[in-house]
């Protein structure tokens, strides 16, 4: 085996048992917020449609309205959940000096934490469904769908990783990125089409948000979910450009970073 | 008497100064962010009226509510949020901390309230330019709805009551804090409830509308107000208010004391 196979696993396992070991603060943080959210959601579309099924909102009838919500919140949880907070408070107080010496660097440590929180999310998304579906309030799922939801979410989920990397990189400049970060999660939250379908948008805002990768990270999915793979390999490549992009400009910007850092309290 | 209550008020005040003037201090040693917290904000406010604004593209009515009723609760709201923000949010993440590290020890040991030294000790001084935009954007759904004279001067009134109210109800869960080993968490499921309390009543169903006005009244925050001012100023509306604060008043009392005898002081 090549021995960095065996240190990404070690750290996948390391960041499992922290992420499992203070359930609560996962259930409350992570869990908590997106389900709560959801029910908002539902509570909110059920008082708009006022019990009708027949009425129709920009080609939603409630059931699909419904249903377009329900994936928002799986796309949620497996795609644009990561917010990386660790990464700034591990540049604030100087503990990326180990990542300097360690054969094992500060992005590949990040990425190991991040695929071990993925595959937790996954299950999390996967239970969710389940129960959502047996309840009653997702009436119809393909499995072929589902699958092809999930896969393009995984790229959803890289692209939205490594821009909270660079989120969490800006920690070399300023005390504090949390704003940051909040205000990215509020604008993509908006403009991806997770608080209302795109559809329901005035047109000069789709038109203009089709140059940007905002409906990809849940627009898109949703719709793949629900069965149009219109978008499939054209969200895919989109989304792997932006994540390469990303990636480059994470790393110049921890070059760039790194020789400014003091290695605070050492 | 009077004397003693005047005495204690301008101490207070006083003291209430000096956590202003530290935590002002503090924010001009680093701008950028004192930049990009009005950022957040503006970010915020403008997300969530554009949101219900696009709604009301696709229909007419929300509940009972026209476009213009549901955008002046939604700035009402926002106002709550602006104050919650600017005088108290930053001290429930402290709160966590100090329980946590027992740092709360130098809290108890000075000469005034606890609860007051402990949730408002910290300001947010990127309030001051946000007060502009978040009255303003309230005065503007105000004039579009045509609150009458005798609702304008209400306003402030409800505005007063409505965030007491609120405080009060997250001061009472943060008190789960003294009951916790992950404290941080507590604050997440207050920020759930604020993410309730930012739509009105009507909107939820049978059940939860009952707890979250009942037993956990999160709801009367901004939905009392609204429908007093909206609906014929029915003064039900404000009892409900006040005897909300009145009975959460007790419950926080109660709950602090408790938790208080609970803290076992990290640090000593």
């Amino acid at each position: 085996m090549h021995p960095n196979i065996s240190k990404w696993w070690q750290t996948i396992k390391i960041s499992w048992s922290k992420t499992l070991t203070y359930r609560v603060n996962f259930l409350m943080q992570i869990i908590g917020p997106a389900l709560v959210f959801f029910f908002i959601k539902y509570n909110l579309w059920n008082s708009i449609y006022a019990g009708d099924e027949s009425t129709v909102i920009a080609g939603y009838r409630f059931p699909e309205m419904i249903t377009y919500h329900v994936w928002t919140l799986v796309v949620g949880l497996v795609g644009i959940s990561n917010n990386s907070a660790g990464i700034s408070e591990e540049i604030r107080l100087g503990k990326i000096s180990s990542y300097l010496i360690y054969p094992f660097n500060f992005w590949e440590f990040h990425t190991a934490s991040f695929l071990a929180f993925e595959v937790i999310q996954y299950l999390v998304a996967s239970i969710t469904l389940v129960i959502l579906f047996y309840i009653g309030v997702l009436p119809d799922v393909s499995a072929l769908h589902t699958v092809l939801g999930f896969i393009f979410c995984f790229f959803v989920a890289c692209f939205w990783f490594s821009m909270q990397f660079i989120v969490g990189l800006i920690a070399f400049w300023l005390n504090e990125t949390w704003s940051i970060r909040i205000i990215l999660i509020t604008l993509t939250s908006f403009l991806s089409g997770y608080l209302i379908p795109l559809e329901l948008y005035p047109s000069w805002l789709t038109d203009i948000l089709a140059y940007t990768p905002f409906p990809y990270l849940s627009f898109y999915p949703v719709k793949i979910f629900m069965g149009d793979t219109t978008h499939f390999f054209s969200g895919l490549a989109i989304l792997i450009g932006w994540s390469f992009v990303s990636f480059f400009v994470g790393s110049l910007i921890f070059k760039k970073g790194v020789r400014l850092y003091t290695a605070a309290g050492m | 008497m009077k004397n003693k209550i005047t005495a204690t008020i301008s101490h207070y005040l006083s003291v209430y100064m000096s956590f202003a003037s530290t935590s002002f201090a503090k924010a001009m040693d680093f701008r950028l962010n004192f930049i990009l917290l009005i950022i957040l904000d503006i970010c915020f406010y403008s997300t969530t009226l554009a949101s219900v604004d696009i709604l009301y593209d696709h229909v007419t009515t929300i509940g009972p509510w026209k476009r213009d009723q549901l955008m002046f609760f939604l700035s009402f709201m926002l106002f709550i949020d602006y104050l919650h923000m600017s005088l108290v949010s930053e001290s429930f993440w402290q709160l966590s901390f100090k329980v946590r590290t027992g740092e709360l020890d130098f809290e108890i040991l000075k000469p005034i309230s606890i609860l007051f030294s402990v949730f408002f000790r910290y300001v947010r001084p990127s309030g001051v330019p946000l007060f502009f935009v978040t009255s303003s954007i309230l005065i503007y759904h105000g004039l579009k709805v045509e609150l009458s004279l005798f609702n304008w001067i209400m306003l402030p009134i409800l505005i007063f009551l409505s965030f007491t109210l609120r405080i009060i109800l997250e001061f009472a869960i943060a008190t789960v804090t003294f009951w916790m080993v992950e404290t941080i968490s507590i604050n997440f499921v207050r920020m759930q409830l604020q993410s309730l309390g930012r739509w009105p009543d009507f909107v939820y169903s049978s059940y939860p509308k009952r707890i979250f006005t009942t037993i956990f009244p999160i709801l009367m925050v901004g939905s009392a107000p609204a429908h007093f001012l909206l609906e014929g100023n029915s003064f039900r509306y404000i009892f409900y208010l006040l005897a909300c604060i009145v009975i959460f008043s007790f419950v926080l009392k109660y709950f602090w004391k408790k938790g208080l005898d609970q803290y076992d002081s990290a640090s000593s």
